[in-house]
């Protein structure tokens, strides 16, 4: 036998086990799929809920975000962790806390601020435990994480609530389904043309289907194996949980660039049971550049390869079934075997038509003895693995779309399947590199010519706090949102000149205005220092920097426009993926 | 709080101890290294193996050859056959089993796999033996399944039969033999090591 017969062999053996695998995990995770069934609804108010929404830099999104959670989840606490911010978030939350005492803002400050999203997480965490009363029953205690554009369903909190659910004490994790919301808008791109828009739409539809089908199916199939995976947003943890992983550092979450995913392994290995909720789900936007899009997901296949490390872990931990550490097992090497497939699919094809041609056998000839039969077979068995899903996606999730549109959203999903072996071979180039570090995936609204959020539904702060703000009095004679108030503050505020200095606090929580006194707050800011300092941004710039600390606080989280131009120029920021580690910031 | 499934194995059991495992691992590792170098010879018994069966079960006049894994057929004299085709009535023909059509590269990846599996606790080294040889046996069974069905196909239809075969049945039965290879193979890991509940920590 030839080294190069010999070799072939192997790569077409290898190819075809790969293929088996992958095609006996398609069966069962499809048959999971077809077979799931509707969850039984709980009572939400056996819990207390805390919403913690990681920002930075969500100005565009954030006081919308902040009215639905609150209007639809009226018992709900928000905690928003700005995470030194350049734009106006802090402020309009500060802005929405005064007349909210459920609205939470934490402000982190450098050097730990910027440091990852779980770090974000962490500084949620830590603030909940010093805010809730001592000898708090942790087990009622449950934390939803939220991205800042992120709109839970209105019976997400119900559904946790159920009896599979949280309902279980066993449950330390329950991850709701994530649907695109951004998946009917006809022109993602509006500066762009039609074949632009077309490619940008059928990109946002993908990342639909993907996560109510596809992802759907894994999560469903993972129930079974009871490795149900988290991710960043529509995430909730039972409080007890998460201070099980607290290993005394105030860190519930980890340092992997998929902390939400690494999260759920650490509640696996804990010994708690996870569970996934199709009944419920959060909307969240769709990326409809392919560039930020590749860039999302080589950071999702750089933070699972990353999360290798908990391979042995898994395979030996008690707390996992036999199948459940397969399960994990194989969905951790799944980039790794992208990679290895990138080689190993092609060469069959490369020795078939090497073969073809030393044998002297033409196409023709080939097909008309039976080769049509194996192209068409092989094009059956390698296709229907991915197409199949727009007809089921529109089955289940879209059943008014046309049955057309949903093939060709099929096959639009074969072609879109094909990033991941981009996206695996980046993620393995940048850790080679040693290039840990990310930036935050950017806001549509930020590439928008006016990011300002109109639609309102509830009233945010009182427009009395701060009357230097023409637009206040629109919103008292009603010819304005008070959103759109919010954001005439916001672009006040930037004018107020940078002043930084060194907090002494790590963790700056500010909740203007809870007259509860029952709980302990440690760290409220002076209702009446807070008012006077929104008075004063409110004002126009002064001529000479004020030092006030109070004020700096919330200065800081509403620079000028120079020093945001600044800091967008400066290496650290303009090149957050320079490993340093530094500037990371992500959402889902 | 929860109650989990215990580790398979039984550090008390002879056969799950480590230095077992260590040299189980070694073996199955080795095997699957010889399996690959020596695939040659996997191929000459392989190729007489399907001698036998194709004579034995349907009566096929065959023959071997003594340097090469080739088993030769007499095609029959009256049938089928195209007359066009190489595949003369009443002459004999040549099956080559090549290193793309053996068992061996398959087989090798099991032994491979089964080898890691050995060496953590998770599995009992009953079901990693088990589960090995029970897969094994059946990609060789399909494996040869598939190069019964070439021979016979080759036997009646001249090389119509063999391109049909060989290129397309074949290859369902491969793909799907070795889906349920794999399947009945963590099947068994899973069953084989499965132990009672224990109760789980607080």
């Amino acid at each position: 036998m030839g080294q190069a017969g010999g070799a072939i062999a192997g790569a077409q053996a290898l190819s075809l086990l790969f293929s088996a695998a992958f095609l006996t995990y398609w069966v069962g995770i499809l048959w999971s799929y077809l077979r799931r069934k509707p969850h039984e609804e709980g009572d939400p108010a056996a819990f207390e809920w805390h919403l913690f929404v990681p920002c930075l830099d969500e100005e565009a999104v954030v006081g919308e975000t902040l009215t639905y959670l609150r209007s639809t989840f009226p018992a709900a606490h928000v905690w928003v962790i700005d995470d030194d911010s350049a734009d106006a978030t802090a402020s309009i939350v500060a802005l929405a806390g005064e007349s909210d005492r459920l609205v939470h803002l934490i402000r982190r400050r450098p050097p730990d601020a910027r440091t990852g999203k779980g770090a974000a997480l962490n500084a949620a965490y830590q603030a909940l435990r010093e805010w809730l009363p001592a000898g708090s029953d942790l087990g009622r205690v449950l934390v939803g994480v939220v991205d800042a554009d992120g709109r839970p369903s209105q019976n997400c909190l119900a559904a946790c609530a159920g009896p599979e659910m949280f309902g279980d004490p066993r449950v330390g994790g329950v991850q709701v389904e994530v649907r695109i919301v951004n998946r009917v808008d006809r022109r993602p791109l509006a500066d762009r043309g039609r074949v632009a828009n077309l490619a940008a739409r059928t990109l946002v539809r993908m990342q639909d289907l993907e996560f109510r089908s596809v992802i759907g199916a894994i999560q469903t199939s993972r129930g079974r194996t009871r490795t149900v995976g988290m991710g960043g947003n529509g995430q909730f943890t039972r409080l007890a949980a998460l201070a099980s992983l607290d290993e005394g550092d105030g860190r519930a979450w980890r340092g992997s660039l998929l902390e939400d995913f690494e999260l759920g392994l650490h509640l696996l290995l804990a010994g708690h049971l996870t569970a996934f909720l199709p009944d419920a789900w959060v909307d969240q936007e769709g990326l409809p550049s392919l560039r930020r899009y590749l860039t999302q997901r080589t950071r999702w296949g750089q933070g699972v390869m990353q999360c290798m490390r908990y391979l042995p872990k898994a395979w030996n931990s008690p707390n996992l079934t036999t199948a459940g550490a397969i399960e994990t097992s194989y969905y951790l090497l799944q980039p790794w075997l992208s990679l290895l497939g990138t080689i190993v699919f092609p060469l069959p094809v490369i020795a078939m038509v090497i073969n073809q041609r030393q044998s002297g056998t033409d196409l023709y000839t080939f097909l008309r003895n039976g080769g049509w039969v194996m192209a068409l077979m092989y094009l059956v068995l390698g296709t229907t693995p991915f197409w199949l899903w727009g007809p089921l996606y529109r089955h289940r999730c879209e059943p008014t779309a046309r049955r057309l549109t949903a093939l060709g959203w099929g096959f639009a999903y074969l072609i879109y399947v094909y990033g991941f072996y981009v996206t695996s071979w980046r993620a393995v180039t940048r850790i080679v590199r040693g290039q840990h570090g990310w930036a935050k995936t950017r806001r549509n609204a930020e590439f928008e010519p006016t990011a300002v959020p109109t639609h309102v539904t509830l009233p945010l702060p009182r427009p009395v706090l701060v009357p230097p703000v023409p637009a206040l009095a629109m919103v008292a004679t009603g010819t304005a949102t008070p959103h759109q108030v919010t954001a005439a503050a916001a672009r006040r505020l930037r004018a107020v000149p940078a002043v930084r200095s060194t907090p002494r606090r790590r963790i700056h929580i500010q909740q203007l205005s809870d007259p509860t006194a029952s709980r302990s707050r440690p760290r409220k800011a002076p209702r009446s220092r807070v008012r006077r300092t929104l008075h004063d941004l409110a004002r126009p710039p002064p001529a000479q920097i004020s030092c006030d600390p109070e004020r700096v606080a919330l200065a800081s989280g509403a620079p000028s426009p120079d020093r945001r131009d600044a800091q967008r120029s400066s290496p650290a920021l303009s090149d957050r993926s320079d490993g340093s580690g530094g500037r990371d910031w992500w959402r889902r | 709080m929860s109650a989990y499934l215990a580790l398979g194995s039984d550090p008390t059991q002879p056969h799950d101890r480590p230095i077992v495992r260590v040299v189980l691992a070694a073996g199955l590792i080795a095997f699957g290294i010889a399996v690959i170098v020596g695939e040659r010879s996997v191929r000459h018994v392989e190729s007489q193996v399907l001698g036998m069966l194709a004579s034995g079960i349907f009566g096929v006049a065959t023959s071997h050859a003594s340097v090469h894994p080739v088993v030769f057929f007499h095609t029959p004299a009256t049938g089928s056959v195209v007359a066009t085709s190489h595949a003369t009535p009443g002459r004999w023909m040549g099956l080559e089993i090549t290193p793309e059509c053996t068992s061996a590269w398959l087989v090798a990846p099991l032994l491979f796999l089964a080898g890691l599996l050995v060496l953590g606790r998770r599995l009992t080294v009953h079901a990693v033996v088990v589960a090995t040889a029970v897969t094994g046996g059946v990609l060789l069974a399909v494996n040869m399944v598939r190069l019964l069905m070439i021979l016979l196909a080759s036997h009646w239809w001249g090389l119509d039969g063999y391109h049909w075969t060989h290129e397309v049945y074949g290859s369902l039965v491969t793909v799907f033999g070795v889906c349920a290879g794999l399947a009945l193979f963590v099947t068994l890991v899973i069953r084989l090591s499965r132990r009672q509940l224990a109760p789980g920590p607080g």
